[in-house]
């Protein structure tokens, strides 16, 4: 039985990987926070039918159907909010330093943009780090698929952002990089 | 260079995003290599993903927000279970939901029959409930226990199935056939007169 405290574990372990999905997915860490709030209140609604020794997976898939449906329903307000959404998109990273704060910027604009999968691949792979096996587990798909979805969107990331190697800022990779 | 001009050696960049990420067989990455020695197409585009990496390297894993994970954490405090779909699977507690139910339809039967003996008048010895009067109100209380043995059924299966049609149904139906079985009973007690006639069809 899923007590607060099992919730607690859970949320302790996994709500910054959830976070992280969403924020760059949205682009807004605002929206993040929303769509992270949602996702944990989904799966305390539901703790009686999902196994918590394999929610990693139903996490992921949470986050990747929740961001899809905020996107749809911020674009259904997008006449109301567009000032809004320009400020909140144009948000850098919350506490780190890079080089160029615009190429940086550039590149989280950049994901946001992919569709689906790729920008959930993508994001979970080369961001969070999580195995090809868990995203094929969280995203309901198979391992090659996976594997040609994520050169897919780097191929499309990069060819958006093109030509990345003339680019100063990531040239001298010198710059130290903040996590708090 | 841009994915709409394939390259005329007609190598996707996928195919060198994969070479850089070692997804390729051996013998396949081995040929790859070879060709970015005599393409100047590709190794452009292997510069590209190469550069890309570095700046994956530099996106950070976030930090959940201190307020947002201290609102996460009251999410149990403000989500309570509720309603007839969250019956938990212990076994006391369908055991006391049925103890319950019959303590409900067995007050509502007492005071129905209570009612009825404290209206009879003095001089006449009150006649007994009547049959069909009493057959009903226990057959609405068969019914309302089955529909609630099928919700909680239908609860243990998926909370989501556990439709309206099946509260409409199931239990509003049997619940509402038996509120009238007992005010039926009422409002005869009511009525003055010896003799009540009997619903045809009933068995005396």
């Amino acid at each position: 039985m899923t007590t607060p405290e099992r919730f607690d574990d859970v949320m302790d372990r996994l709500a910054s990987r959830v976070y992280t999905l969403a924020r760059y997915t949205l682009a807004s860490a605002d929206d993040a926070e929303d769509v992270t709030q949602e996702v944990f209140t989904r799966l305390w609604e539901h703790r009686a039918t999902i196994d918590l020794d394999r929610v990693e997976g139903w996490l992921i898939r949470a986050t990747s159907n929740a961001c899809v449906d905020f996107r749809r329903r911020r674009a259904a307000r997008r006449a109301h909010e567009s000032a809004a959404a320009d400020r909140s998109t144009s948000e850098p990273a919350p506490s780190a330093r890079l080089e160029s704060a615009e190429l940086r910027d550039r590149v989280t604009r950049a994901i946001a943009a992919l569709d689906e999968p790729f920008r959930s691949i993508l994001v979970l792979r080369e961001i969070e780090g999580s195995s090809y096996q868990e995203i094929a587990d969280g995203l309901q798909l198979s391992m090659s698929q996976v594997k040609v979805y994520l050169h897919r969107a780097r191929a499309r990331l990069a060819d958006h952002l093109a030509p990345l190697r003339d680019t100063a800022a990531i040239s001298h990779p010198e710059g130290a990089v903040h996590v708090p | 260079m841009s994915l709409d001009d394939p390259a005329l050696c007609g190598i996707p960049a996928e195919s060198i995003h994969a070479l850089l990420l070692g997804d390729l067989e051996p013998a396949d990455a081995a040929a790859l290599q070879s060709h970015l020695e005599s393409c100047p197409h590709c190794r452009a585009v292997h510069q590209d993903a190469a550069a890309l990496d570095r700046v994956f390297d530099r996106l950070p894993r976030l930090d959940c927000p201190p307020r947002l994970r201290a609102s996460l954490r009251s999410i149990p405090r403000r989500h309570p279970a509720r309603g007839p779909f969250r019956l938990p699977r212990t076994v006391p507690a369908r055991r006391l939901l049925g103890v319950l139910t019959g303590l409900a339809a067995a007050a509502a039967l007492g005071g129905f029959l209570l009612h009825r003996a404290g209206h009879a008048p003095p001089a006449v010895t009150a006649p007994p409930p009547e049959p069909a009067s009493l057959a009903k109100v226990e057959q609405a209380e068969r019914q309302l226990r089955a529909a609630l043995a099928l919700l909680e059924a239908a609860g243990r299966e998926s909370a989501q199935r556990a439709t309206e049609k099946v509260l409409a149904e199931g239990v509003a139906s049997p619940a509402r056939r038996l509120r009238l079985a007992l005010l039926g009973g009422n409002r005869r007690a009511e009525r003055p007169g010896p003799a009540q006639t009997a619903p045809p069809g009933t068995r005396l």
